[in-house]
């Protein structure tokens, strides 16, 4: 029986920005298959910001939002590094 | 005429937004006669021959939230409804934009002075702007107004 050897992971540098935060740009090195939203909640976690009721938190990428289950790999290609925005939106009723 | 700390703020912040517009295919200009002016060119992303112009005017940078509008080419009319797009809070009948980035959106909600929708004065806020106004077209955007 041949075993398949796992692909290697490749790590890709993410940099987050929340352009409203005093604080600089959050920084991590992550797997490619990390997803977004692991990617976000680490982010928002950083910044002190938490989701609540009237407002959602997305990443965006090139000014497009980058859903939750996409992996960061699939969003940075072949590029060893990655930039993220990310983005209050009011919930209006 | 704004006050020079203004122009000063600008000059420091309009970097970051402009790289923004740029990776998301738009072009942030800076008014030819007015230096608090600017002019953020945008595409839709669902279909990239759908082109907005929104006009960002500060008044106090970065103290207060700038007066955001749509118009119908880079320095053209403000009063085009079919230059909107449709957006949740997007108001093109009253040529305003409901949303706590706004001047306008600010002045309707007086109660969004305190608390989370307070203006943020802190980091870079023209990028927040134009982060906000280049997502709501891209991803929020329901078509074109009449």
């Amino acid at each position: 029986m041949t075993s398949q050897s796992a692909r290697p992971k490749t790590r890709v540098k993410v940099t987050v920005t929340f352009p409203i935060s005093p604080r600089g740009p959050f920084h991590s090195e992550e797997p490619d298959d990390a997803t977004i939203a692991a990617v976000r909640q680490a982010a928002m976690s950083f910044f002190g910001v938490a989701e609540d009721g009237q407002h959602a938190y997305y990443l965006t990428h090139a000014g497009s939002q980058v859903t939750d289950d996409v992996t960061v790999g699939e969003v940075a290609g072949h590029a060893k590094a990655v930039k993220f925005t990310l983005v209050k939106e009011l919930i209006q009723g | 005429m704004v006050d020079a700390e203004t122009c000063l703020a600008l000059d420091e912040d309009e970097h970051a937004a402009r790289e923004a517009a740029s990776e998301s295919g738009g072009v942030l200009e800076r008014d030819v006669a007015d230096r608090a002016v600017y002019w953020l060119t945008m595409h839709s992303r669902t279909d990239p021959v759908e082109t907005y112009f929104a006009r960002i005017a500060w008044t106090r940078y970065p103290d207060g939230p700038p007066s955001v509008k749509f118009a119908d080419a880079v320095s053209g009319r403000l009063d085009v409804t079919s230059a909107w797009p449709m957006v949740p809070g997007y108001r093109p009948g009253s040529y305003d934009i409901c949303q706590p980035f706004t001047a306008e959106g600010q002045a309707v909600h007086p109660e969004w002075a305190t608390g989370p929708e307070a203006w943020p004065a802190t980091g870079n806020p023209f990028l927040w702007v134009v982060t906000q106004l280049l997502h709501d077209v891209a991803d929020r955007q329901q078509g074109r107004s009449a």
